[in-house]
């Protein structure tokens, strides 16, 4: 997509206004004038800078996300912190941890990248695995669409989040992002399988197809230059809705005690802590609360608004 | 659409489960200002009233002969039933104390520890006014060993002669070591001898049951009083209404105040919304108490508001937080090692997580100091944060190489209080890799030898006042079992060690005998099979009517029934 996308920023800037414009440069105008897009496009960027720049934002707040400040928490109350709203202030910036005293500032920071690269991940090995999937089911057809698609619902009636935990649970002591990525990618990928065949399947026979199979074109080729190009926008909506999901699914499963291992810090766990803590000490609860609901917000507007301006019928043409 | 949906569904099981699993954890943290139990100013209670208890489960077992946990021990011996001997309903160490309770005296003792007879007082009554016999004492120690009736205490099981293949009353008939040769007699034979017969003599075990009112596993539910209340209706999870048995007579109870006219108990309720009633004070809720742990997080709503403050209370439970760590395999098969960590751990931060001094004491020796002449024993005094400079010479001395990494298991609850041992840990170049895991498979898998590889938060509480109900259960190498192990989870085997608790075991002076358990346990601290981390207290809440509440020593610091009332 991004490949048409500069086409058709190229094929703008170098020819008089008038002429029919590309679908990429109508979908690329149709976002920019979109106030949801552009917000929830500014999020985004902010949270992923964010992540990036997690270990030199720490350095400039001085606190390491594990690191333990037992000077900001009061001891004889069981750790609530020191001060109004959980301890905000110079030194923390958005407060401590109670118990421990860990800054929150630094494990949101580290959390979001926890969350995101979790996120980021297993929406891609879903959408490839899903579409290779469905593009091998949708054009090919018969019997290795019925296997094929036989897997596909009987993956898709699992209850998913069930199996989740308990394959997490049991799971070997391995990298534990990893296995969060394979586990939760295992269990969504038919949900674009679906969605790609079914593309595949009424695309498979329209004439430009026909055209190149006339003019010699193979299996492959023709799957992925021809048929490939025209899913890309179903695709492209599919992973912008699919990330925030993930970053939900990831905080539930850190919240129910199978995510990322302790002392690593993750948005769901925080929330699973602040829970605890949220008559006394609700700035704990909230601030992940807040940071997991723009994200999920944020991901979500875009993807709206991407279907939106793909969308053939829609206004703006 | 349907993604969205995901998420929603998600987070509301989230929510859920979440809600569930707080319920499930065991453990849960108490407080106070500068390590000192709160004693609150609870005037004297009068006679009459309604006592509301606020539960948020049910009662484990209430049949004499299954119940076993704490502090449903409390709840049955106090209003439902009297056993042979019981403790004295005062505060402190007194109530450490046995009591007479059926009997005229705490057991006479003959064949050198082992016979014991009791005699039972003139003038016992059930509920229905017939008379409490020995017979019924015996036939309800009999039935402890039926395997219908599974969950009781086994001391009976284990010192009673010719016992090891009886089977209980419904299958074997009479038990020939327990003799009644009146109504009022019972003599107890036993295999070997045993000084502490008498605090056995304390346990449900001990207390009457008729054999015509026995209803084998439905006696759980509607107990034939022989104490000062009897059972009005008891739906179970919800409520269980107490009235007064009128055949009971005070002049035959030393313990026993019975003040209130009822006792309801309200259960199934949220924690948290039973401490905030109970925190706002109002109406009915004046006269009720919280059965279960004041929740941690609560603790800061509560110590800085003085008047609830005073109504607030958190004796020591006589249990041990530990960190246990499998003695069999490297890094922790060196005693160096050991020790170091018992330099290398801040108790004071593990002690936060828990809820702050109000929760807990820091715990420098293995017994607590109800089992140690009400002392706190400090041997190594080792500074509460740890001593790291100490840490790193004795792990350089061990010949374990830095950074060593090592497992540590903790139920899900626990995570927070992992986290503070893993960053001491840290401080030394020990890199701890949390495995949490649901309270309810929890001991099942730390106690499976093959399976635990590495440390885990463990605890163990007293059963009753003696040290032979701490130190042997944790440290004998001869009571590891490869599945479901429990108390020495740190499989420690040390002959020396073994070696002197048998030679505690043959002291009949019981004075000597605590003495030389407390001495055994700081030679333990040195080999440092496990790591004690706290004391820990309970933390309960009365309302602003209650009088006569005190955390009782025996029934891990929650309040003596005996002496619960109303206050004019």
């Amino acid at each position: 997509m991004s490949t048409s996308l500069q086409e058709g920023a190229a094929a703008g800037a170098a020819a008089p206004p008038v002429r029919g414009r590309s679908p990429g440069r109508i979908a690329y105008e149709r976002l920019r004038r979109d106030p949801a897009a552009l917000f929830g496009l500014a999020i985004v960027v902010l949270f992923v800078l964010m992540a990036l720049a997690a270990p030199l934002l720490t350095r400039l707040n001085g606190w390491e996300p594990e690191t333990f400040d037992k000077t900001a928490i009061d001891h004889a109350l069981g750790g609530v912190p020191k001060g109004d709203f959980g301890g905000i202030g110079a030194e923390h910036w958005l407060g401590v941890e109670p118990g421990n005293g860990r800054d929150v500032f630094s494990r949101i920071v580290y959390g979001a990248r926890v969350s995101l690269l979790i996120a980021v991940a297993s929406t891609a090995v879903t959408v490839l695995a899903g579409t290779a999937v469905g593009l091998v089911a949708g054009y090919f057809g018969g019997k290795v669409d019925t296997v094929l698609s036989r897997v596909m619902d009987l993956v898709m009636s699992f209850p998913s989040l069930i199996f989740m935990l308990a394959l997490l649970s049991i799971a070997p002591d391995a990298n534990r992002v990893l296995l969060l990525v394979l586990i939760m990618s295992m269990f969504s990928w038919p949900y674009v399988g679906r969605i790609v065949r079914g593309q595949t399947l009424s695309v498979k026979h329209r004439e430009f197809v026909d055209a190149a199979r006339v003019n010699g074109a193979m299996g492959p080729h023709i799957l992925l230059k021809e048929i490939l190009p025209n899913l890309a926008a179903p695709i492209l909506v599919y992973t912008t809705l699919a990330i925030p999901a993930n970053i939900g699914t990831e905080a539930a499963l850190s919240f129910l005690g199978v995510g990322v291992r302790p002392p690593t810090p993750s948005w769901g766990q925080m929330i699973d802590n602040g829970l605890l803590w949220y008559q006394v000490v609700p700035t704990y609860f909230m601030i992940p609360g807040v940071c997991l609901f723009l994200t999920v917000l944020a991901f979500t507007l875009l993807g709206d608004a991407l279907r939106d301006a793909l969308d053939p019928k829609g206004p703006g043409r | 659409m349907s993604l969205k949906t995901t998420v929603g569904t998600c987070l509301l099981a989230a929510a859920l489960l979440s809600v569930s699993t707080a319920c499930g954890s065991g453990k849960a943290p108490a407080s106070q200002g500068s390590g000192e139990a709160s004693q609150p100013s609870t005037g004297a209670a009068a006679k009459g009233g309604t006592l509301t208890i606020l539960s948020n489960q049910d009662f484990a077992h209430l049949d004499p002969t299954r119940n076993w946990t704490m502090p449903e021990m409390d709840f049955g011996l106090r209003y439902l039933y009297r056993s042979l001997v019981t403790y004295k309903a005062e505060p402190g160490a007194a109530s450490l104390e046995v009591v007479p309770d059926l009997a005229t005296t705490t057991g006479e003792m003959s064949d050198g520890g082992k016979t014991w007879t009791f005699t039972l007082k003139d003038g016992l009554k059930y509920e229905d006014g017939s008379p409490i016999v020995a017979a019924d004492v015996k036939y309800n120690v009999e039935r402890s060993f039926a395997p219908e009736l599974p969950g009781g205490p086994n001391y009976a099981r284990l010192v009673l002669d010719g016992a090891e293949k009886y089977r209980g009353p419904y299958k074997d008939g009479s038990l020939k070591s327990i003799e009644t040769p009146d109504d009022r007699t019972i003599v107890f034979r036993l295999k070997r001898p045993v000084a502490e017969f008498p605090y056995y003599t304390t346990l449900p075990t001990f207390a009457p049951v008729p054999r015509a009112k026995d209803t084998k596993a439905q006696y759980d539910s509607r107990v034939f009083s022989s104490g000062p209340y009897k059972i009005d209706t008891y739906d179970r999870g919800k409520e269980l209404v107490l009235s007064r048995n009128e055949h009971w007579d005070p002049a035959t109870d030393p313990a026993r105040k019975a003040l209130p006219d009822k006792v309801v108990v309200k259960q199934g309720l949220r924690q948290s919304v039973i401490v905030d009633r109970l925190i706002a004070d109002q109406g009915d809720d004046r006269t009720a108490v919280t059965y279960a742990d004041v929740n941690g997080e609560s603790f800061s709503k509560i110590l800085t508001n003085p008047k609830v403050k005073a109504r607030f209370h958190n004796e020591i439970r006589g249990c041990t937080d530990t960190l246990a760590m499998n003695n069999t395999m490297a890094p922790f098969d060196k005693p160096k090692f050991r020790l170091a960590l018992q330099y290398a751990i801040d108790k004071e931060s593990y002690q936060t997580t828990q809820g702050g001094p109000a929760a807990g004491e820091i715990a420098t020796a293995f017994l607590p100091p109800s089992l140690s002449g009400g002392v706190a024993q400090d041997t190594l005094k080792i500074p509460a944060t740890g001593d790291v400079e100490k840490a790193k010479a004795l792990i350089a001395e061990s010949g374990v190489t830095t950074p060593v990494k090592i497992k540590m298991y903790a139920s899900t609850g626990d995570k927070v209080a992992a986290t503070a041992i893993q960053e001491s840990l840290k401080r030394v170049g020990v890199e701890t890799e949390i495995n949490t895991f649901d309270p309810s498979v929890f001991y099942d898998t730390i106690g499976d030898t093959a399976k635990f590889d590495g440390m885990a938060l463990y605890g163990w509480c007293q059963d009753y006042p003696s040290g032979s109900s701490f130190i042997p259960m944790m440290f004998d190498g001869r009571t590891i079992t490869d599945k479901g192990n429990s108390g020495n989870m740190s499989l420690f085997k040390d002959q020396e060690t073994m070696d002197r608790i048998d030679a505690i075991y043959a002291m009949t002076d019981l004075k000597a005998a605590d003495r030389a358990w407390v001495d055994l346990d700081a030679a333990i601290m040195q080999k440092a099979p496990m790591i004690p981390l706290v004391w820990a207290r309970k933390p309960l809440l009365t309302g602003s009517k209650v009088g006569g509440a005190f955390g009782h020593l025996i029934w891990s610091g929650q309040f003596d029934y005996a002496t619960l009332g109303i206050r004019k």
